[in-house]
């Protein structure tokens, strides 16, 4: 009695089909850059028009990330620390995160390590496949450059080492929301990260069945 | 008495010939403080401070026209006596620059410590200084101590309001500021200036003072001086800072004229909108309906939900409004809003259930609006929405399963695999209600596969019994069906219910019910089942008694046994099937319904001992001697079913019988195991004259046997093989043929062939005849 399924003009709010619906989360300081490297990726084309935002700045894309048909849901949490009570939410169901530090401010690197525990706890399913991406690189020189990415690979290997078992790997790029410098790269690699995140738990409940 | 005099007294010492109870010669000391000679003036400020009228004003007088350094040093020495009558040179634009330059290098605390000393003495005149000073010094205006009480203020109405309308109408801005941070301090005292202070943040420039105005004007809370605010909020050359406190201001005023400005600022942005939505919050109830108009607008949703949220649970009703009669793109914002307000008194997931609730409904609008806010908010929904498909309205489930559909099998599959690592129980009952719930094989299997493990269901809570036992009662079969194949893992409990699903009208789901109290192994499900195996509805008789037959336990014997002379096939083949399981202890009993005269019974009983273990055969040597031909008959035929797995339990018994009836009895059923090793004991059987148990044994071994006869009659005599051929009549043609080839070839038995054509000749024709021989033709190869 309840095989009855809608006919698709019956209802015909579904511009998304029958997708993975993959949210992202871009965290990180006040200032890094968030927003910028949101529209740096999505360009034009993205849809805004269904989903405006409740409390973050939201944004889908569709994309084919290795065999599937996905929705990226990004949203943007920049700037909302003062919806405290808020924040916490947009964290549930998050599949990914983007932590972004400025290249120019070390402090926003040091500050990325409360983002990644708000992560942690935000999602309700542990810790997720996160990269860190250090933006503004255009406004830095190759030394400092050279700098940052040993403090960074210090640090991620702190990461990896405490996340070992998660079926991911935290991964660093270096970013420029203006000379669009590895935006694509950082997005596209997220997202299959979180493809094979979601074949690696599939695998480990394999083994338990 | 002149100046000259007094000038001569000093000189020469002699202050006493000074009269000082004159106030005339007070005066002429007063100059004298002004003297060329440092001696002079030293002496006469010395003179005019012993005394205990004190002409201050005088003093603060001659200074004004002769600002002369060293009445300056008197004055500030001997501060705390000049502190009464300062306020009135500070408050006037002549004297206020000497005698500010007098009191600018004390520090506020000790400005304060003189104000201290003067107010024991004169404590309103001391107490108007320091309410002058904060005007003036923005040091001192700073200061926490304070001699400016309520009382203070009623009683000197009247001259403050003087000192605060001169200095806030003063052109030089850092006075109006300094008045109005006064007054922010001392709401009562801006109610005396309050016309000033709406001037001001109507005209004033300075938005310093605007700020303070807007604080002040909120201090006083009189609603009705929201209207300047309003006014002023609209100028756009204000900076944020300045918009924010007046925003801030119109919130706590709570004048409901506000909304509309307020709710403008949301397009504005941070932070003016969050300022904005906190003080739309401060107004309460009557901003709702504005904010829902304002819901048309999707950039005002994070700050309508902000204001919202604040406001608490009266925002529901509005936004349940919305979704019902607003606008496609106001019910799709409501739908979220519903579930980001409401969730911070029912947590996220309790907020997501209002919404779904929502699709009992009839209105597709609305459903497409919480479809669409569902989808926003990703897989958290999809919890609340499996949760739904037990729901009692019917319309909910199938709205729920429709909007699980748009999400799909990878995006469920993800958010019960979320779970998974934080709430076990929860992943089990979700994936339970999906697996009995969902309409389609692909999310029941992924349901099943998040539940159960090994078939062994991950968490057996009483809520997700609950559920189980609930989809034993829904209407679909199917649901039952399913409900019934998880049952058996909550163990004995399950048995009432099940128990109840055998008079269940879809038989698949009776079949299940006691499927599934078979696998519960259990004594209460074993009475139910005897029960259940009993009854005349053949189908369930069936289970039942296949499943008594599983648990193998001695008890149920009698019901099996009855089953076995039920005239439905099925029924008594699961008899067979449950006694076969039992094995021994159900097996004395059924060889003695050997001779039963119910067919049914004996057949069933041969089918099932002829599939039990041979040993079985040993209770039935103690009858081999007693018991008649239709038992025997019969026992042959469960030994012909066991073949020649029981030759080893009869030999043994044959060994050792010493009854001869018996021992007949026991050669004919080892013939009937198809034991060859016996050939000789036939063959001097046939020829000792008992032809017909030695005929019935060889031909119940058959053509199998010719090997081990032929090979017996070639070791025997000449004359014992000859009595054996003689005496063999009756045994069947294919062993004949057999003996006849076996004689034609070989030298030990070639002279028995005349003797086999003449004593076999018809089974010989027999044979002929089958095969399509001529006789004759074919007795003349071994003639």
């Amino acid at each position: 009695m309840y095989k009855q399924f809608p006919d698709k003009e019956e209802v015909n709010i579904l511009s998304y089909g029958q997708k993975l619906y993959l949210k992202i989360i871009l965290a990180g300081e006040a200032g890094v850059g968030k927003t910028s490297l949101r529209r740096s990726y999505l360009g034009d084309g993205f849809i805004t028009e269904h989903l405006q935002t409740i409390g973050a700045d939201f944004a889908s894309l569709p994309k084919k990330v290795q065999d599937y048909s996905v929705l990226f849901q990004i949203w943007d949490i920049a700037g909302q620390k003062i919806f405290e009570s808020l924040r916490m939410l947009y964290y549930k169901g998050a599949l990914g995160a983007l932590m972004v530090f400025d290249a120019k401010k070390s402090t926003t690197l040091k500050k990325l390590d409360q983002w990644i525990t708000e992560l942690e706890t935000g999602t309700e399913r542990g810790i997720v496949p996160f990269s860190i991406l250090g933006n503004k690189m255009d406004l830095i020189s190759p030394a400092t450059r050279e700098k940052i990415r040993a403090k960074v690979s210090t640090y991620i290997q702190t990461l990896n080492k405490k996340y070992k078992d998660r079926g991911f790997k935290v991964e660093y790029f270096e970013t420029s929301a203006k000379t669009d410098e590895n935006v694509s790269n950082a997005f596209d690699n997220l997202g299959s990260k979180i493809i094979d995140f979601i074949q690696f738990r599939k695998d480990m409940r394999g083994k338990s069945t | 008495m002149n100046i000259d005099t007094l000038r001569s007294y000093l000189q020469n010492n002699q202050q006493d010939k000074i009269p000082l109870g004159n106030l005339k010669v007070l005066h002429i000391l007063v100059e004298l403080m002004a003297d060329s000679d440092e001696r002079i003036r030293k002496k006469s400020s010395d003179l005019i401070f012993s005394t205990e009228f004190i002409p201050t004003k005088n003093i603060v007088e001659f200074y004004l026209k002769n600002p002369h350094p060293h009445i300056k040093q008197v004055i500030i020495k001997n501060l705390n006596y000049f502190i009464p009558i300062l306020y009135e040179y500070l408050n006037s634009n002549s004297s206020f620059d000497l005698i500010y330059d007098i009191i600018s290098p004390f520090k506020p605390d000790q400005l304060f410590k003189s104000i201290q000393e003067s107010y024991k003495i004169v404590p309103i005149l001391s107490t108007l200084t320091e309410l002058t000073l904060r005007t003036c010094d923005s040091d001192f205006s700073n200061l926490v101590d304070s001699f400016i009480t309520y009382n203070f203020i009623s009683m000197q109405t009247k001259e403050i309001k003087k000192i605060l309308s001169y200095r806030i109408k003063q052109s030089n801005t850092i006075f109006p500021e300094l008045t109005l941070l006064t007054v922010t301090k001392y709401p009562e005292l801006a109610v005396l200036i309050i016309k000033n202070i709406r001037d001001i943040i109507l005209k004033d420039k300075s938005e310093v003072n605007i700020q303070y105005g807007s604080l002040a004007l909120m201090l006083v809370d009189e609603p009705k001086n929201s209207d300047v605010l309003i006014e002023r909020l609209a100028n756009k050359n204000d900076s944020t800072e300045t918009k924010l406190a007046i925003i801030e201001a119109l919130g706590n005023l709570g004048n409901d004229n506000a909304c509309e400005v307020l709710i403008e600022q949301f397009e504005k942005g941070e932070p003016l909108a969050y300022y904005a939505a906190r003080s739309l919050a401060l107004l309460g109830d009557n901003v709702l309906p504005f904010l829902i108009s304002a819901l048309e607008d999707d950039k005002n949703i994070p700050f309508i939900i902000e204001t919202m949220k604040r406001i608490g649970d009266s925002s529901y009703d509005h936004l349940m409004t919305a979704l019902h009669k607003g606008k496609r793109n106001v019910r799709r914002n409501a739908a979220q809003c519903l579930t980001l307000v409401m969730s911070e008194k029912y947590g996220y997931v309790g907020a997501i259930r209002l919404l779904t609730g929502q699709l009992a409904g009839k209105n597709p609008s609305i459903i497409e609006a919480v479809t669409e806010a569902l989808l926003t908010l990703g897989t958290p929904s999809i919890r609340v929405l499996i949760e739904e498909l037990i729901e009692d309205d019917l319309r909910l489930r199938k709205n729920a399963i429709e909007v699980l559909h748009y999400f799909g099998s990878d995006n469920i599959d993800l958010c019960l695999d979320g779970l998974l690592d934080v709430d076990l129980s929860l992943v089990v009952k979700l994936g339970v209600i999906l697996y009995l719930y969902y309409p389609t094989e692909e999310l029941q299997n992924l349901g099943y596969s998040f539940a159960l493990r090994s078939g062994k269901l991950l968490s057996k809570e009483d809520e997700i019994f609950k559920i189980v036992l609930k989809s034993l009662g829904e209407i679909d079969h199917e649901i039952r069906e399913k409900g019934c194949r998880i049952m058996p893992q909550f163990g004995a409990k399950a048995v009432p219910a099940l128990s109840n699903l055998l008079t269940d009208p879809n038989i698949q789901v009776r079949r299940t019910a006691v499927e599934s109290l078979r696998r519960i192994k259990n004594k209460r499900a074993l009475i139910t089942l005897i029960n259940a195996a009993k009854k005349s509805d053949d189908i369930i008789a069936e289970i039942s008694t296949r499943a008594l037959g599983e648990l193998k336990d001695p008890g149920v014997i009698d019901v099996i046994i009855n089953n076995m002379k039920r005239p439905k096939q099925l029924v008594r083949d699961a008899a067979v099937y449950a006694a076969v399981n039992i094995g021994a202890p159900i097996a004395k009993k059924l060889f003695s319904n050997l001779n039963s005269p119910n067919n049914n019974l004996v057949n069933a009983t041969v089918d099932a001992i002829g599939q039990m273990d041979s040993k079985v055969l040993e209770l039935t040597f103690s009858n081999l001697k007693s018991k008649d031909e239709r038992w025997f008959r019969n026992l042959q035929r469960i030994v012909e079913e066991m073949g020649p797995s029981a030759i080893p339990v009869l030999k043994a018994r044959y060994t050792k019988e010493k009854n001869e009836k018996a021992r007949t009895r026991l050669i004919i059923l080892l013939s009937k195991a198809k034991d060859t090793s016996i050939m000789l004991d036939l063959i001097k059987m046939i020829n000792e004259g008992n032809m017909k148990t030695g005929v019935t044994a060889l031909n119940n071994i058959g053509v199998d046997g010719s090997k081990q006869l032929v090979k017996e009659l070639k070791n025997a005599s000449l004359k014992q093989k000859r009595t054996f051929i003689e005496k063999s009549k009756g045994i069947d043609s294919e062993i004949v043929i057999n003996l006849l080839q076996a004689a034609n070839k070989t030298d030990k038995l070639e002279k028995l062939t005349p003797l086999i054509l003449k004593s076999h000749i018809r089974a010989i024709r027999k044979y002929c005849q089958d095969e399509n021989l001529n006789y004759n033709n074919f007795i003349k190869n071994f003639q």
